[in-house]
């Protein structure tokens, strides 16, 4: 089979898809495809969206149709050309782990057989990247989740987990930007404004940005509370 | 901006919608606005307003609210026996309100959401440029008890009084068929789950809301896992979990999901299903894309005979 591949969603959507892997250059990939055809400024065009390795474009269904929406998306794709992106940022999510705000860091602890401080020290010292965000209201999937700290999610997902929770479900890391039920082990919890409606984007994070989740203490959650990530510094392509 | 109506009882659940927000998909925002969209842009043309203006989407029942000015309402969508001062009033038809005015939807009769559109609009906060409530994400609330609603300023334009015929109303509340397009998963479902699927009967759940509708019915058999690598999806994805059991994304759906999908309910048929309550039940039938485009056509020349007929064009 040759990547990627087209095929309709319902009658106003083309899934592009790649090869079926969670990959960095794959996800580049999808990215650079949905910014350039989102920047094409098509008539027929409604919006793109991308996750991992695909990319949805929704269009117009009496404006175009599947066949000639396909055309178009094979030309540009045969046409990209590295990523047109400026250096991804990378930020510092400060973070209070275990006790009430991390609540399964001992579940995590006991499936790792790591002490609940080497887990914190190793989920502190990874370097996240930022696949895309999705879900709802700008949650960031994160890829780099070391090995040693995949850990299966919860058989009773928790009906209310609260927006800055921070976790791993599986092979991935996880930041709630929302309340919301969820199933995966949370060890920490930041607070800063990971979205808000009334900004533009809606999230201070990226796809394509990095993110680590430095440690802090409860008593320095005054002084990052409704703040936004902090900018470290620039990462080479 | 002039007082419109003062809320008596808050119902159910009401909402201001409109036909939600476009282009935020990529940072996680779903399309939101009114279920059944058809419904919504009817009620702003019979009041002379753009299809686009903010309505109220009523579901089910209880809402009670009082007129504050002299306004031009249409109510559409499913019948909630709505009444004015007592007095029970046809969907599908604009009305005059004088202040002092009592709206109330009484209960369900047919359908299940109904809009009420004000000519001039509903003046709401608008996030990421459309006022359609949804709630999870922070932006806006129901409607509560007390609140005052109001309207903006009206384009100066006379309307008819005008009723939908029969025979022109949009077939959304009595056909229990919902074409799809197969895919995009489709491969990984085995013959007999195909099958079950395209002949089966499936039942709404309760616990079917405006992010998605879950069905019960002949198991949808995988043939591996349910699991696929999170992709993007849209209104009428229908996904299928390691139970067998579909659910169908609706407009305040997440946008990207990690299930396999069978198939995608077609464009034209979103708002059938949004006129669908728990017990209901519903089928399934495959056609192709043509047929699809088709579908959506007529829709839309629906529109074009109305607007002709409100001279609009």
């Amino acid at each position: 089979m040759s990547f990627p591949i087209c095929q309709p969603v319902g009658d106003q959507g083309v899934l592009v898809s790649y090869e079926e892997k969670i990959d960095p250059a794959i996800n580049e990939r999808v990215r650079v495809l949905s910014e350039v055809i989102s920047g094409q400024n098509f008539p027929w065009l409604e919006e793109t969206v991308f996750s991992y390795r695909s990319v949805l474009i929704i269009y117009h269904p009496r404006k175009i149709h599947f066949p000639q929406v396909v055309e178009v998306i094979k030309t540009i794709e045969r046409g990209l050309t590295p990523a047109p992106f400026g250096l991804p940022g990378i930020y510092e999510i400060p973070t209070v782990y275990g006790g009430p705000f991390g609540p399964d860091l001992e579940r995590v602890s006991g499936v790792t057989g790591l002490s609940p401080g080497e887990v914190i020290n190793l989920y502190s010292s990874t370097v996240f990247t930022i696949y895309f965000l999705g879900f709802l209201c700008a949650q960031p999937y994160l890829g780099g989740l070391p090995e040693k700290l995949q850990v299966p999610r919860l058989d009773n997902p928790r009906l209310h987990m609260l927006a800055g929770s921070v976790g791993i479900g599986g092979i991935q890391a996880s930041l709630l930007t929302i309340d919301q039920p969820s199933g995966h082990n949370f060890i920490g919890r930041t607070f800063l404004s990971l979205y808000d409606p009334r900004k533009m984007p809606p999230s201070p994070l990226k796809a394509g940005d990095r993110v680590v989740f430095k440690p802090i203490s409860e008593e320095e959650i005054p002084k990052i509370k409704g703040k936004d990530p902090i900018r470290k510094e620039k990462v080479g392509p | 901006m002039t007082k419109g109506f003062k809320i008596i009882h808050r119902g159910v659940l009401t909402t201001y919608q409109d036909l939600g927000r476009h282009g935020f998909r990529r940072f996680g925002i779903p399309l939101s606005g009114a279920m059944d969209a058809p419904a919504l842009r009817v009620a702003n043309l019979l009041v002379g307003n753009k299809e686009t203006e903010t309505g109220l989407e009523v579901t089910l029942m209880g809402l009670k609210m009082v007129a504050l000015s002299p306004m031009l309402i249409a109510v559409t969508g499913g019948d909630l026996d709505f009444t004015i001062n007592s007095e029970y009033l046809p969907p599908w038809k604009n009305y005059r309100l004088k202040p002092g005015d009592l709206l109330h939807f009484r209960r369900r009769k047919l359908g299940l959401r109904a809009y009420l559109a004000v000519r001039g609009g509903f003046k709401a906060s608008a996030f990421m440029g459309s006022a359609s409530v949804f709630q999870r994400g922070l932006m806006g609330d129901p409607l509560c008890e007390g609140e005052l609603l109001e309207i903006g300023a009206a384009a100066q334009r006379s309307i008819p009084e005008f009723e939908i015929p029969q025979d022109h109303l949009p077939n959304l509340s009595h056909q229990n068929l919902l074409r799809v397009i197969m895919g995009p998963q489709e491969e990984r479902f085995t013959e007999k789950g195909i099958l079950h699927f395209l002949k089966g009967s499936y039942r709404i759940k309760s616990q079917s809301d405006r992010m998605a509708y879950r069905l019960e019915g002949p198991k949808i058999n995988h043939r591996g896992k349910a699991d696929i690598i999170s992709e993007p999806l849209m209104p009428g994805a229908i996904q299928v979990p390691n139970d067998g059991a579909p659910i169908i994304l609706m407009v305040d759906g997440q946008v990207t999901g990690g299930y396999a999908k069978i198939a995608n309910v077609i464009r034209a048929d979103i708002s059938v299903l949004a006129q669908k309550i728990p017990g209901e039940e519903i089928q399934f039938e495959a056609v192709d894309l043509d047929r699809a485009y088709e579908a959506f056509e007529q829709q839309e020349k629906f529109f074009l005979w109305l607007r002709n007929n409100l001279s609009l064009t």
